[in-house]
């Protein structure tokens, strides 16, 4: 088991690294960056409300960051690597395909934390400025976090078997899906159909709910975030995100890689 | 003593979209490597070498026959606990520097603590890389990619290394030290086997050589062996007196012209047997007969050819 | 590491670990809807095309496109108008959606009710805007005290009252004291304060008299409302009418009774309660003439109240 766990390090380890060097990541980050900062500056053009388009803006550049680094750097390193054949040297040494696949994984979660953590604290710090700061705005950041791993292992499932543009099309695809998924609910009350009511219904609770883990507008109208939303976000997230893993890593282990 | 690789009547077709485009690239490929052996893998391109080798590592998964690494599937990660592979045209982590990827390398394959940082050093020593260990792989060379890739295939102490044509991107003394470094694991009690279209390389270390084409082992034995049954070579006449215009009725390769002298090649002893009577008769006189050294170009070349004729 | 032939444990947990996971989203989806459901904090879809729209497009994002839409509409508040009917469509579409996507964006309802009340001259967008508001946010009292105060400016007597209730919803005394004053009471007084103003530049005695006639007719009109809620003040105290008029002097309700503008005292109904004048209006008092008086001077019976 310890022999696992130092492979799975190493490969986390690396694709932290590759994600911290990685250049989309830079442009990504100082876009945010700008965004929150610049919520302090845009919110100067507001009649009243200041504090309420920072943590309004705010909120939702450290999400956009979270889901687009999610997105376009794990394709990036996993899809890209097998399609450049970069992956090849790693999948020959005595490491299990899954291993590969758990260790991106390993890497990209530390990168979005550090990532969301950091953005988080700057935001915190322009509430204070404007004296808009809530405690409930780190619940928001967690869920965020858990919301973009999410992310991260749909896109990994995806690149276990897909190249890089389809993978990366078809995550940012399903990042819509899941923040627009009530539509479903919306038609199956609007069909006759019993059988195509059952089919709508069947297919909301199977595609992921990306809308339950986003409380932006609650911690907005500062309303207060009960534990057992956090509790159950996180665990809806990463329960759905170890399936997906588990899936991809049963398609990589048997895909051919050159 | 168990074979460190044993191929036995392999084959692969990869299948193209929608089932069509198939292309049949191992028809049967039946090799053993062991201990302390070097066998070079000859073939034109197409001929399956790097299938092979892809086969072999795990990387692909074989459409029939039996592939033991060890005594194991190659798809069992055990299988290659003791398995250094440099792929071909080999892109690696452009991002790490020499340095971070043959630690990987290493860690990947069990090598930690205190023993790895001891071992990346001298392996990056051996491949020539310790001054460029610090720079990030994106700004090296051909030739120091090529290196660097070699290093993590050895960083493990494998007692198997698999090398697809690991001379590729390298000047010639950098192919001497990779021959070098071959021999050297060969005698540490390593098995190697390597691709490579530079025949010289195989000649200078190779044990055994095993010859593909088309998907299937045309001929494989010790150079020994297949230079002994190889037919007789060219053979080179020197002549004096003889007019140039006259050289293409004599059916011989004119090679060289000195003064009044004319080097011509003949393709074989009987051959040259003919040219020297003819030459006579046109009133010049012999000055040599020197059979060529029998090469395994042209060992290749022949069972090439007589391959595609049947 | 494992030894060779050995196969690793791992690949037995892959199973196991597929199970948990499907388990443990499945597991948590439902009580997490139903918590999200109950915090009402997720805004309804509504079926406006321009608002759902603008969801959809938002991408999980409808409050920001809600700010960035409030940040471009402010830039262009003081943009001359083309005309008024375009200017007026422009605004109910640009603030309905703000609001459909943030249904409790306040500086947007605020903000949308001033440009539709004062530029689009549309008061009833205005006011309809205003009730959006508070069905949405029933506490946002500030938008339902701007309506009430513009409505009362219009005239629009019961739809200031229906304003100023939802603010005293909140509890705020302040606007329940407008809440009670809300009548003609202030009407009354700002139209006699006109036709004093007339009446000073009249020229002649004919217009002199129409004017004083005016004047008579409101003040005859203020007092006998004021009167009748003492009275149904004086009831609900002691728990019968007053005989009387002069009984509401003598317990204090009142300092000294007026008289109607001719000097003739004021009749009560002991039965109803009701104050009436002896002499008849000259003009028919305002259509909409509700009782709606004053009464915090007096300390207690703060809202007015029929008898």
């Amino acid at each position: 088991m310890s022999a696992t766990l130092t492979r799975l390090a190493a490969l986390g380890a690396t694709s932290f690294r590759q994600a911290l060097r990685d250049k989309v990541l830079h442009v990504l980050v100082g876009f945010g960056g700008l965004m929150v900062v610049g919520s302090l500056i845009i919110s100067e053009l507001t009649v009243g409300e200041r504090a309420r388009i920072v943590m309004d803006l705010g909120m939702t550049a450290t999400s956009l960051l979270a889901n687009f680094v999610a997105v376009f750097v794990t394709v990036g390193q996993v899809a890209r690597e097998i399609e450049r054949r970069t992956i090849v040297v790693v999948a020959t040494k005595p490491v299990a395909r899954w291993e590969i696949l758990v260790g991106r994984f390993a890497g990209m979660g530390a990168t979005l934390a550090l990532m969301v953590a950091v953005m988080t604290v700057l935001h915190a710090l322009m509430l204070l400025a404007v004296e808009g700061y809530r405690a409930t705005l780190w619940h928001a950041a967690l869920l965020t976090f858990t919301e973009s791993l999410l992310v991260c292992s749909i896109a990994l499932f995806l690149s276990s078997f897909a190249t890089p543009l389809p993978s990366m099309f078809l995550t940012l695809g399903f990042v819509v899906i899941g923040h627009t998924s009530w539509g479903l609910l919306m038609l199956a009350d609007s069909v006759q159909s019993a059988a195509a009511k059952t089919c709508l219904r069947v297919l909301h609770a199977l595609l992921p709910n990306l809308s339950l883990l986003d409380v932006r507008q609650p911690v907005t109208w500062g309303e207060p975030i009960g534990i057992d939303v956090v509790g159950l976000g996180v665990a809806y997230g990463l329960g759905y995100s170890m399936v997906l893993l588990i899936l991809g890593a049963g398609l990589f282990s048997r895909r051919d890689l050159a | 003593m168990q074979a460190l690789l044993a191929v036995d009547s392999l084959k692969k077709t990869f299948r193209g979209n929608w089932l069509l485009d198939s292309k049949v690239a191992l028809r049967d490929v039946s090799l053993e490597l062991k201990e302390g052996e070097i066998v070079g893998l000859l073939g034109p391109n197409g001929s399956g070498k790097s299938t092979t080798f892809k086969c072999v590592s795990g990387l692909v998964r074989p459409s029939g026959g039996r592939i033991e690494l060890f005594g194991l599937p190659p798809r069992r990660r055990a299988a290659r606990e003791q398995l250094g592979f440099l792929p071909e045209d080999a892109t690696f982590p452009d991002f790490l520097t020499g340095e971070e990827f043959v630690g990987l390398a290493a860690r990947l394959c069990g090598v930690a603590g205190k023993d790895a940082a001891g071992r990346i050093s001298k392996v990056l020593d051996r491949v020539g890389l310790h001054e460029a260990r610090r720079r990030r792989i994106r700004t090296y060379s051909k030739g120091m990619a090529q290196r660097v890739g070699i290093a993590q295939a050895i960083v493990g102490a494998p007692k198997l290394v698999i090398l697809d044509e690991p001379m590729t991107g390298l000047d010639p003394i950098g192919r001497r030290e990779v021959r070098d470094l071959i021999v050297e694991l060969a005698r540490e009690g390593a098995g190697v086997i390597f691709s490579t279209h530079v025949l010289q390389d195989v000649e200078l270390c190779c044990d055994r050589v095993v010859i593909l084409s088309d998907g299937h082992v045309l001929r494989q034995g010790t150079l020994a062996e297949l230079l002994a049954g190889a037919e007789a070579g060219p053979v080179e006449v020197t002549l004096r007196g003889l007019d140039v215009g006259r050289v293409a009725s004599l059916k011989a390769q004119l090679l060289a012209r000195a003064g009044d002298q004319l080097v011509l090649r003949a393709a074989g002893p009987a051959e040259a047997d003919v040219l020297v009577e003819a030459a006579r008769a046109m009133g010049a006189s012999v000055v040599a007969v020197n059979p060529v050294a029998r090469r395994l170009e042209d060992v290749v070349l022949r069972e090439l050819a007589t391959s595609e004729s049947r | 590491m494992t030894a060779p032939g050995r196969r690793s444990s791992l690949p037995f947990l892959g199973p196991l670990l597929l199970v948990a996971g499907a388990a443990a989203a499945t597991l948590a989806h439902g009580p997490l809807s139903a918590a999200r459901a109950r915090m009402k904090a997720a805004a309804q879809p509504l079926y406006i095309p321009s608002g759902k729209a603008a969801r959809v497009l938002s991408f999980g994002h409808p409050s920001t496109l809600a700010d960035a839409m409030y940040l471009w509409a402010i830039q262009h508040f003081s943009e001359p108008p083309k005309n008024r009917r375009e200017r007026r469509d422009w605004l109910v579409r640009v603030y309905g959606t703000m609001t459909d996507l943030d249904p409790k964006f306040r500086d947007a309802y605020w903000l949308g009710f001033l440009s539709l009340d004062v530029e689009a001259k549309s008061p009833d967008d205005a006011f309809a805007l205003a009730e959006k508001a508070l069905d949405h946010d029933p506490q946002n009292r500030w938008i339902a005290i701007e309506a009430a105060m513009t409505a009362r400016r219009a005239k629009r007597t019961e739809l200031a009252k229906h304003f100023f209730s939802r603010a005293c919803e909140q509890g705020d005394p302040v606007t329940c004291r407008f809440l009670a004053r809300t009548s003609e009471h202030d009407w009354a007084q700002e139209e006699m304060a006109e036709w004093e103003s007339i009446y000073d530049v009249q020229q002649d005695e004919y217009g002199r008299k129409i004017v004083q006639a005016h004047l008579d007719d409101l003040t005859r009109l203020v007092e006998t409302r004021l009167l009748t809620a003492l009275v149904g003040c004086y009831r609900r105290e002691r728990g019968l009418l007053p005989a009387r008029l002069e009984m509401l002097v003598e317990a204090k309700y009142i300092e000294n009774l007026p008289n109607d503008p001719e000097g003739k005292p004021y009749e009560l109904d002991p039965r109803t309660g009701l104050v009436s004048s002896p002499v008849r209006f000259r003009f028919d008092p305002p259509s909409n003439a509700r009782l709606g008086v004053d009464l915090s001077s007096l300390g207690r019976c703060a809202q007015s109240a029929a008898p």
